[in-house]
């Protein structure tokens, strides 16, 4: 081994430990809140393993496809014998071996995600196969910075102006695409069958989710809570994840919690265990998250998918429309969809605020979050912005900021 | 002497580069003082109050209740409210400014706010900045250093200056290097201290944005004091500000206000 390959290896043991640190305390700190309960525990172990390809492709006897973002249809990979694995991290340390590579302002969670790749390329199996739609600049590039096989990776193409037949019809496309490029890597057909099989499968899925998500906009339950469980969706097979979602709905009708003073709706960049500082320091502030449009938290569940026919191109157009309809991330062009979700959940719950999560580098959240403020402050719902990343340096100053926006 | 004016609040203002403590009788700041923010800041909040009743002539027993806000809040226990810092100061200006005040610019040691508030002092909306010192009074501190010209001078030489330098750095860390460069240059001390000036009155205004800022507008913060950063504000935001007396004890004064009877304006 030379002195650079010896450097590099130590600081790879290095950030392991560090990342481990980092896991182990964001774990404490759950288990330490005075409303844990063991029925949090299944959820904390899978956040424990955080994009550990070798363990859940143990866990679930499938190969594992990695993919980003939320855009493709979990469905579909079920169906073809594959298990979707989404790339995502908020953890600090975890950047820190891919930081000196790229910008000093780039997407944070995608720094933690490169440098997990790094940490744990030693030691994995390279995955079947890599699905990035093509969302934002740094996604965008996520091959490249990996050196990623480019034929191991499919770029789901999609539309930056969505709300029209032709931003479906592509979506549809490049649906059908993913099922070509699926079955060349993984040398299988898919079948009507499989595929209507996976869509009862998921919608009980979305049904428990939908119920949790109904449990919080009641104020029973605190948004770290949900968003645990939503981070740790398809961390395991997808039926015995449903099943412990059942028993934590059970949990939560038996043991509501109080939603304490202000109710607000998080809305923004997406947020990652461990790094769960921003809902924690809400909580601190005095409110309570209500619901949010977080594409790590509630927008992992697209709704309910209502084929008008048991096609098989009545299944995949279904799956396509519901996944595009689904989707507000503000690197679409026409994205009024998003405001309207928004302005819902404030007129049918006690929402009296946004609070806007912008990650550091996250520009098409930091672009939108402009425009948000002017049409809801103009409906005189109070809005507060909070650019930050995954350090704690600035927390007394968000802290600052939070508690003083639960007193407007 | 009406019931009111026996009333004696303290307010407290554990800053992050100072502590200030205002005694308030009958509505009015009656003693006030800062020291630099240091270790053991309750004890310290508790000897100001000591010093404070003592120059009013009172005891201990007098106080009816004290207040605390600021970045230290949580190190006193037993305060009788605990204000966040920001409607402390929107209070703290409507009191003062008898209900005036709707826009409070605040240059705090960390941090600057745009603070828009009621008629009654309710805060209704606010701008602070992210984790950078630039525009603050650390940033100011950090110019004196390298000018070896002490902050409180900051107004008057600024004042002097004809011709103020471009400063263009938005980072305090850089702004420093710049400084050091025009430094080099023989550039005259006055000139980079009103360029100073500009560059954090750019950057309060790009905090502001100029839609939201509601007349009467007022200054408020140990950087208030500076009359040269005032014109460089008011230049750059096309609008006159108010400064009251003084100025850095502001937040505190709300603190303690918000255990009194409202007034009627």
């Amino acid at each position: 081994m030379d002195d650079n390959n010896k450097r590099r290896a130590r600081l790879r043991s290095r950030v392991r430990q560090e990342v481990q640190t980092e896991y182990e305390s964001a774990r404490r700190l759950m288990e330490a809140r005075d409303d844990y309960d063991p029925v949090w525990a299944y959820f904390l172990d899978l956040l424990m393993r955080p994009m550990d390809r070798n363990g859940l492709q143990a866990a679930v006897g499938r190969p594992v496809v990695e993919h980003l973002c939320n855009q493709a249809p979990y469905e579909l990979f079920h169906a073809m014998g594959v298990h979707p694995l989404r790339m995502a991290s908020g953890c600090f340390a975890a950047g820190r071996l891919s930081a000196g590579d790229f910008p000093v302002l780039m997407c944070p969670m995608l720094k933690a995600i490169v440098g997990m790749q790094r940490l744990r390329e030693s030691s994995q199996t390279a995955p079947s196969a890599r699905v990035v739609p093509t969302t934002c600049d740094w996604v965008v590039q996520y091959q490249q910075m990996t050196d990623a096989d480019p034929e191991q990776t499919f770029f789901m193409e999609l539309p930056h102006l969505r709300e029209s037949e032709r931003g479906q019809q592509r979506w549809l496309e490049q649906a059908y695409e993913l099922v070509r490029f699926l079955e060349s890597r993984m040398g299988v057909k898919l079948k009507r069958k499989a595929l209507a099989s996976s869509v009862q499968i998921f919608m009980r899925a979305w049904q428990a989710i939908g119920r949790l998500i109904e449990q919080r906009r009641a104020g029973r339950l605190p948004a770290v809570w949900f968003m645990a469980v939503a981070n740790s969706f398809m961390l395991d097979p997808i039926e015995p994840w449903t099943e412990q979602l059942q028993r934590v709905l059970g949990h939560v009708d038996a043991h509501p919690s109080q939603a304490a003073g202000k109710g607000v709706f998080l809305a923004g960049s997406p947020i990652l265990f461990p790094n769960f500082k921003l809902p924690l320091l809400i909580e601190a502030a005095g409110m309570t998250v209500l619901g949010d449009d977080l594409c790590t938290s509630e927008r992992i569940w697209p709704g309910a998918v209502c084929p008008e026919e048991n096609s098989f191109h009545g299944l995949l157009r279904a799956l396509a429309e519901r996944y595009h309809m689904a989707c507000i991330c503000p690197t679409f062009a026409d994205n009024e969809r998003r405001i309207n979700t928004i302005l819902g959940v404030l007129q049918r719950y006690p929402v009296r605020g946004v609070v806007h999560h912008v990650l550091k580098g996250c520009h098409p959240f930091d672009i939108d979050s402009f425009r948000l403020e002017r049409q809801l402050k103009s409906a005189g719902i109070p809005f507060l912005r909070i650019e930050t990343d995954y350090v704690e340096e600035d927390n007394r100053n968000i802290a600052t900021r939070l508690e003083a926006f639960a007193e407007i | 002497m009406t019931k009111d004016e026996f009333v004696l609040t303290a307010g407290i203002d554990l800053g992050s580069t100072a502590i200030k403590v205002v005694l308030v009788q009958g509505g009015r700041m009656a003693w006030q003082k800062a020291v630099p923010t240091a270790p053991g800041q309750a004890g310290i909040a508790q000897k100001l109050i000591g010093e404070g009743l003592a120059a009013l002539g009172q005891t201990s027993d007098r106080l009816t209740a004290t207040a605390v806000t600021g970045y230290g809040k949580g190190l006193i226990h037993g305060a009788g409210r605990v204000i966040d810092e920001v409607s402390a100061n929107a209070l703290g200006i409507c009191r003062l400014s008898d209900g005036r005040a709707r826009t409070v610019i605040n240059i705090g040691g960390q941090d600057v706010k745009v603070i828009r508030l009621s008629a009654t002092g309710k805060l209704i909306d606010f701008k602070m900045n992210d984790k950078c010192a630039a525009g603050t009074g650390r940033f100011f501190e950090a110019a004196g250093r390298i000018l070896d010209t002490p902050v409180e001078r900051f107004g008057p030489m600024g004042e002097a200056a004809v011709d103020p330098v471009h400063i263009n750095n938005t980072c305090a860390v850089f702004a420093e290097s710049e400084i050091v460069s025009l430094m080099a240059a023989g550039v005259a001390t006055e000139r980079i201290i009103q360029g100073l000036h500009h560059s954090v009155a750019r950057r309060v205004a790009s905090l502001a944005g100029h839609r939201d800022l509601e007349d009467d507008i007022y200054l408020d913060g140990g950087a208030a004091n500076n009359r040269g950063l005032v014109a460089a504000i008011e230049d750059e935001l096309c609008r006159d500000l108010h400064v009251l007396s003084h100025p850095q004890f502001t937040v505190a004064f709300g603190a303690a206000s918000a255990m009194e009877r409202p007034p009627t304006y």
